[in-house]
């Protein structure tokens, strides 16, 4: 657990190890530069810079459908898994008919059906909606694991421990269970969302304008395919390295505050 | 005191209870009057956990009836709330709630399930810390504690909701030599205070000192009973005999 210790370590350690991360990072950039160098292919960067207008939008998109697919799912999550963890069997095959269809068939395929049988049989034709809310039933189904994973990684003697106090099994999930799975699912729910951003590519079948789909029509318009493709992975990136490097932190931060 | 269950806190007629093709208790009968301190000794599998866990509900009986503070546990009905309340369990490993500070571990049963506000039950928990020693540690993380301090907080927290009857089940087992002393003085307090418990357990010295019965039990049932000096000094079963051999003298 030295690593948890940070402030801890001497400067010059620290010193040594930024100096080699540097130096692999100078590494690996030059190897890129020079493959990229011996391609035959004309760059034309100023070409994407005139349409970053568009980038920023679809990268705006991206964003607010992300994070609204992880609040669906983070709802059909918790409701799932409390089925999962149901008394009563057919609540219990409910929630695994749930995770097993949605985990075990293509993103792909779920958008088109929701797209093109289900929307417009209940007359939503807005293609962002219908991506966002069959983007969170498939989080769900996933965030429905992690939850029940988490709940069940916390030993049976502290549910026992709350059930002998007199607490029900209500009050033992609420104040005993949940709030020891909830440290422990971060990290796994963080990764949950890491993904949802990059899948949420996949609307760009459906004809939502995010951040790949922009990509695309401009690739398409100008040719200039890397322009188009590089920007749009380092857009990426740029979502979801913050994202990772919260999640590390918040799991060091509960580590601290108990031990 | 007790209106409610008479004399008897525990009555247990004909029980049994199996797990797959294991019997864990067989055909046992079993009463307690309030007040009564009884100790359960036996080897390793023969029950005495299960026994004990009966009398809370946590495990339910495959067959016969037990009556527990007046009421009546029947297999496959669901354990009544206050039973639970009324009826408090120390364990081995203890099982604090690692996210709650000692203080909120004690507060949170009185919270919630009597109703009692924060204060009302923060009050309340320390004034149970200070009765085993512990009210310096209140604000402490259970990470922060020894084993026998540990222990010292979970049988405060089982006593924040005023059980008429107290379950031990080996609460010095988990613990290092030196820390089993802390946890036995503050059960025998408990018991000169006039608390009906029922102590699985392997301190004979305590057992002798503290307990009004002791039972021994083997594969499932009560071989013997008796007061624990009696038992202990002229031990009337050869298993009994073989068994206080073998934990008087462990390395014989
Ligand atoms: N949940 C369970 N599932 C299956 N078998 C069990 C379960 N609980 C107890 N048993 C079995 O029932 C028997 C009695 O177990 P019990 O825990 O009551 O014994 P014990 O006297 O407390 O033993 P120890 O001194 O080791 O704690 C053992 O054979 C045990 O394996
Ligand atoms: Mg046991």
């Amino acid at each position: 657990m030295v690593e948890l210790e940070g402030d801890r370590i001497p400067w010059a350690v620290r010193a040594r190890r930024l100096a080699v991360r540097a130096a692999l990072l100078g590494l690996l950039a030059a190897l890129v530069a020079l493959a990229l160098a011996r391609m035959e292919y004309r760059w034309d960067w100023a070409r994407a810079w005139s349409y970053r207008e568009r980038f920023a939008i679809g990268l705006w998109t991206t964003l607010w459908l992300s994070a609204g697919s992880m609040l669906v799912g983070l709802t059909l999550g918790v409701g799932g898994c409390l089925l999962r963890l149901s008394r009563f069997d057919p609540l219990r095959f409910l929630g695994l008919l749930y995770v097993e269809l949605v985990r075990g068939t293509p993103l792909l395929v779920q958008l088109l059906i929701a797209y093109y049988c289900v929307a417009p049989q209940i007359g939503i034709d807005r293609p962002p909606l219908v991506g966002m809310a069959t983007l969170g039933l498939f989080a769900g189904a996933y965030v429905t694991e992690i939850l029940r994973a988490g709940i069940e990684s916390v030993e049976r003697g502290q549910s026992e421990a709350a059930l002998a106090l007199g607490l029900s099994r209500w009050q033992t999930l609420r104040f005993v269970i949940a709030p020891q799975a909830l440290r422990r699912v971060i990290p796994p729910l963080a990764g949950q969302f890491v993904s949802l951003v990059k899948d949420s590519s996949l609307l760009s079948i459906i004809a939502v304008a995010e951040l790949t789909k922009v990509a695309e029509l401009f690739a398409a318009s100008s040719l200039k395919v890397f322009e188009a493709y590089l920007p749009l992975a380092a857009l990426y990136l740029a979502i979801t390295f913050p994202l990772s490097r919260l999640s590390a932190w918040l799991e060091r931060r509960g580590a601290e505050q108990r031990r | 005191m007790s209106a409610r269950g008479g004399e008897t806190a525990v009555r247990m007629q004909g029980v049994w209870r199996r797990f797959g093709d294991v019997v864990a208790v067989r055909d046992l009968d079993l009463e307690l009057r309030f007040g009564e301190r009884l100790v359960v000794i036996g080897p390793s599998g023969s029950g005495k956990s299960t026994l004990i866990r009966l009398i809370n509900g946590l495990e339910r009986a495959s067959a016969g009836r037990i009556e527990v503070l007046g009421h009546v546990l029947e297999p496959g009905r669901a354990v009544p709330p206050v039973l639970r309340a009324e009826c408090g369990m120390v364990f081995q490993q203890f099982h604090l709630f690692p996210h709650l500070r000692v203080i909120d571990n004690v507060a949170l049963a009185p919270r919630r399930v009597r109703g009692l506000s924060r204060a009302e039950a923060r009050a309340q928990a320390l004034a149970l810390l200070e009765r085993v020693g512990l009210a310096d540690r209140a604000h402490a993380w259970p990470a922060q504690l020894s084993g026998g301090q540990k222990q010292r907080v979970a049988i405060a927290r089982a006593l924040a909701m005023r059980p008429r009857v107290l379950l031990f089940d080996e609460p010095t087992s988990a613990l290092d030599p030196e820390m089993v002393g802390e946890v036995l003085d503050v059960m025998r307090d408990l018991a000169t205070g006039g608390m009906t418990m029922v102590v699985v357990t392997h301190e004979m010295g305590f057992a002798r000192a503290v307990a009004d019965r002791a039972i021994f039990m083997d594969e499932g049932r009560i071989v013997c009973a008796g007061r624990p000096a009696e038992l202990f000094d002229d031990p009337p079963e050869p298993r009994l005999r073989a068994f206080l051999a073998r934990v008087l003298h462990p390395f014989v």
